[in-house]
């Protein structure tokens, strides 16, 4: 962060980690929030990226964001995350309602001590401003939960990586019928990550 | 013990007598009391009966004395016992009466209530039928009701999710053309805003050209009206000129006239003197009246004369003023005609055919246009010229690299020559030194000869001399061949270089040529077989390519869905997620609460139970309802252990399957390997029947008893004493008896066969 910060036009590996996964926090809460899986009170509004994003005040929930994101920054720093998946399935019937599948695309060729890339903060502030724009815009089309429903993070990564002791490997999560829209994508010339949504298609 | 039981009976016997003395006492009592008076009657007879034969029966343990001071004491006691039980019974008797009398009224009222009790009761019935009636009535309506409010709610939701899923589609749908529209506009955006340029820039200069257009027809404009102007400025004034000519001579005739006139009065004044006589005089007055009127008239004349004199010298005035301006006027003049030539021959820039004229000009204009029309022609042909030279300079270039390779191979060749001609100069020295060899060794055997022997061996030596000069002047020969040759090799060499050279030039020339020559060189048929060749394999690759694109759009369209789907590459990907994810917490919570709910339905189900055992009067009842819980024959643990029971039960069926199973294949075994059937019948008793028996008896039935088996005797091993004494008593082996039983019924069935 700080590199980024004192060199604004330009972004190190550590840079981008940071910002990737601070998207991703964002993200993850609006994503809980516009879906209804937390209820709405426990939301608090934010400044961030020039919007209002919603914040879960829920402790426990933010623990968990918090170790899941800390470890993602760990995959994020040795370029090997491939898609942060966000499963959002029914509690009675376990079965996948909602997957939020964010695609990584790391530039394996950045090590930690490579030279800086050229891209000013502010476009990067931009293109995810426009990611979580369309994240909210999305509840228009995306069908109603009826259910209760509850979220789960998948984490995709290179398969030679060892499995950290507080994570388990689990089931990709499809859903059987479903239809997919693809979303806006951002880049920081490091790490691009774009955005999608499947959902069940009842049909 | 023998006084309690004594005294016990003793008390019988006195209840029994005080019931008796009641029965003998007349009551006005039911059957009831007869009945229980009879009973008790009956009872004391048999106590009575019993006790005697007991006493007996104690007798003889004891003495008889102590037995009599017993009895007494019993009397005295009965007797006064007797006396307070008849006090009693007086006073029981009266209460009887009365309890009787009470219990007959109470009878009466009670019978009374309970007809009254019954018709209410019959009563509340007939209600109880009419609301049952009514409820049943009410729950069809409700049941009614309730399944349209469910048909409605269904309809309603179906209807719901159809629009929402309208509703989402359409949005999506919006979203997607909104993504398209916006990048549309952005598009058309940018070109709108190029095209803009373009016409802004276009419109700038059109603007530039028309002002100058204007500026300069407005400049010719008032060149041609100062010049149509002047023009008629100058027609005017040569009019006038005319007419100032004329007034001139006019002027010039009246003046003569004057003289005339002057000459005339001369006259008249010589005539005066004819004229002094009066008739000469009246004709000279008439006629100088005439003559006054007549130049009256003149006066007149002269007068306008005058006037249009004073109106021509004015006009003269006017006309010197425009004459002396005339000058400065011509002066002006040309210099707008020479301002105008200079800007004509600006603007035309071609020295020769100067417009003269804005027609002239637009001519001009429209020549210059179709001049670059057909520019643009010439410009089109050269390009496809142009083309055509390329492709040309390629194919000659084509041709250059062959001739270069040429050139190579040429020069590789010559490359070889000089080797050649090296390798033979080196062999020719090598022949040379070997010549020089030979010729020194020719020397000194000549030395030796003249030294040594000049006469005898002279002639052997000359002889060897002269053969070694013969081959010696061979290998001169073959070095000079060998010269020529490489003399010849190198004037190849210069033949090839030659070649080269002029190939080089050819080159050159070609090159030359094709740049030079136009498209309308002719193509050779062969080259124009291979073009067209080439363009069907260009076109064949072309649809190939066509269709392994659209092969691969179609794969990246699948891999796109399948990424978007969520799917990965198992070898390279793996999934992982934290194991205290909140769905994982959730369900956890979900099926503790579950437990829950179900321990508690449980409960709630044996309080009910019990509420309902008790008519709802059941105090303390959750102490019963845990103990209840506590108990072991709660249904859980029930099918629990009906659970067990069961999978113990299969596991007993899969065994005794197992084991049928291998003791069939055991049997099977055994009765295809000994040629005997066993089979148990008893406890430790087993038949053992030959495949070769003649008759369904034909067994023997062993028994097996601590460890030692013994043949039983029937009728069949009683047909076999031979072979029993021989192997059983003999050898006391079982297996060379059957063995041998076995040996016999096979002889006798093949001999039967």
């Amino acid at each position: 962060m700080a590199a980024s910060t004192c060199q604004k036009n330009a972004i190190t590996l550590k840079g981008s980690t940071e910002t990737v996964s601070e998207f991703f926090m964002y993200g993850i809460n609006s994503i809980l929030y516009q879906r209804g899986i937390y209820p709405p009170e426990t939301f608090t509004r934010v400044q961030k990226y020039g919007l209002t994003v919603l914040m879960s005040t829920d402790e426990k929930l933010k623990v968990y964001l918090q170790q899941v994101l800390k470890q993602v920054k760990d995959w994020l720093l040795d370029t090997t995350l491939q898609k942060l998946v966000i499963v959002i399935k029914s509690l009675d019937t376990n079965e996948v309602m909602e997957r939020w599948q964010f695609n990584v695309e790391c530039d394996k060729t950045v090590k930690t001590d490579s030279k800086p890339r050229e891209k000013s903060e502010k476009e990067i502030q931009k293109e995810i401003m426009g990611v979580i724009r369309q994240i909210t815009a999305s509840v228009t089309f995306l069908p109603l939960l009826e259910t209760a429903c509850v979220f789960d993070i998948l984490a995709y990564t290179d398969k030679d990586q060892d499995v950290p002791e507080t994570w388990g490997e689990a089931g990709p999560h499809f859903i059987a019928n479903s239809q997919e829209v693809r979303l806006r994508s951002f880049t920081t010339t490091i790490h691009k990550v774009d955005a999608m949504v499947a959902y069940r298609n009842d049909d | 013990m023998e006084v309690d039981t004594d005294n016990t009976q003793v008390m019988r016997i006195k209840n029994d007598f005080a019931a008796f003395l009641s029965d003998t006492m007349p009551y006005e009592g039911s059957r009831f009391d007869n009945k229980s008076q009879l009973r008790g009657s009956k009872l004391s007879f048999e106590g009575s009966i019993m006790e005697p034969t007991e006493s007996i029966s104690n007798v003889p343990s004891v003495s008889v004395k102590s037995v009599l001071a017993d009895k007494e004491k019993d009397d005295r006691i009965h007797k006064a016992a007797l006396l307070a039980t008849k006090g009693k019974i007086t006073k029981l008797e009266s209460q009887m009466n009365n309890m009787a009398s009470a219990n007959k009224r109470a009878r009466v009222e009670y019978e009374k209530d309970v007809i009254t009790l019954k018709n209410e009761h019959k009563r509340e019935i007939s209600k109880f039928d009419d609301l049952k009636l009514q409820l049943k009535f009410m729950t069809n309506k409700e049941a009614e009701a309730r399944s349209s409010l469910m048909e409605m709610q269904s309809n309603m939701e179906q209807k719901l999710q159809e629009s929402n899923s309208k509703i989402s589609q359409i949005h999506k749908e919006k979203v997607q053309w909104e993504t398209k529209y916006q990048d549309l506009q952005e598009t058309i955006q940018d070109k709108t805003s190029s095209m803009k340029k373009e016409l802004m820039r276009q419109q700038t200069e059109m603007n530039i050209l028309n002002n100058e257009l204007e500026e300069t027809t407005e400049r010719l404009n008032r060149q041609t009206r100062k010049v149509s102007d002047l023009q008629k400025s100058l027609e005017s004034f040569e009019n006038l000129q005319l007419e100032s000519s004329k007034d001139k001579i006019r002027i010039k005739e009246l003046e003569g006239q004057l003289s005339k006139l002057d000459n005339d009065s001369t006259i008249t004044r010589a005539l005066k003197s004819d004229l002094t006589k009066l008739p000469q005089l009246d004709a000279e007055a008439r006629k100088l009246r005439e003559e006054n009127t007549y130049l009256r008239g003149i006066q007149e004349n002269t007068m306008l004369l005058k006037e249009r004199l004073d109106d021509a010298e004015r006009k003269i005035g006017r006309f010197e003023e425009r004459s002396s301006d005339i000058p400065n006027l011509q002066l002006k003049n040309e210099q707008l005609l020479k301002e105008l030539d200079q800007w004509k021959s600006i603007n035309t820039g071609g020295p020769s055919n100067k417009p003269r004229t804005p027609i002239e000009l637009s001519k001009r204009l429209a020549s210059l246009q179709s001049n670059e029309a057909s520019l643009l022609e010439q410009k089109g042909t050269l390009q496809a010229t142009c083309h055509s030279l390329e492709n040309s300079l390629k194919a000659s270039q084509q041709m250059a690299l062959k001739a270069n390779q040429q050139l190579t191979q040429e020069v590789n060749k010559s490359q070889q020559a000089t080797d050649l001609i090296k390798r033979l100069q080196r062999k020719l020295l090598l022949i040379t030194k070997e010549r020089d060899g030979y010729k020194n060794i020719i020397d000194q055997y000549e030395s030796e000869v003249t030294v040594n022997v000049q006469s005898a061996s002279s002639q052997g030596s000359n002889s060897r001399v002269q053969q070694l000069e013969e081959t010696n002047q061979r290998l001169t020969r073959q070095t000079e061949y060998l010269e020529k040759e490489v003399e010849q090799a190198q004037s190849k060499l210069a033949i090839y270089m030659q070649r080269c050279t002029e190939l080089d030039t050819k080159l050159v020339q070609a090159q030359q040529t094709v740049a030079t020559e136009t498209l309308s060189k002719p193509v050779t048929e062969a080259d124009q077989k291979t073009i067209l060749s080439l363009r069907e394999q260009v076109a064949e690759l072309e649809k190939q390519l066509e269709k392994v694109s659209e092969e691969k759009y179609q794969l990246e369209s699948r891999i796109e869905q399948r990424n978007l789907q969520g799917d990965y590459d198992p070898t390279k990907t793996k999934v992982l997620h934290f194991s205290m994810n909140p769905a994982a917490i959730a369900q956890k919570n979900r099926a503790e609460e579950l437990e829950r709910l179900r321990d508690e339905n449980e409960k709630l189900r044996a309080r009910v139970k019990i509420l309902e055992e008790a008519d709802g009067k059941a105090a303390n009842i959750t102490m019963q309802v845990d103990e209840k819980m506590a108990e072991p024959n709660s249904s859980k643990e029930l099918e629990e252990m009906k659970s067990q029971v069961n999978t113990m039960e299969l596991k007993n069926k899969r065994l005794r399957e197992a084991f049928m199973k291998t003791s069939h294949d055991w049997r099977e075994l055994v009765y295809e390997v000994t040629g005997f059937k066993v089979d148990a019948i008893g406890p430790n008793q087993y038949k053992v029947q030959s495949m070769y028996a003649e008759a369904p008896d034909d067994f023997f039935v062993f028994q097996v008893a601590d460890g030692h088996t013994t043949l039983l005797a029937n009728d069949y091993s009683a047909s076999l004493t031979e072979f029993a004494e021989e192997y059983l008593e003999k050898y006391n082996s079982i297996p060379g008896f059957i063995c041998r039983v076995t040996l016999d019924l096979l002889s006798k069935q093949t001999i039967m066969q």
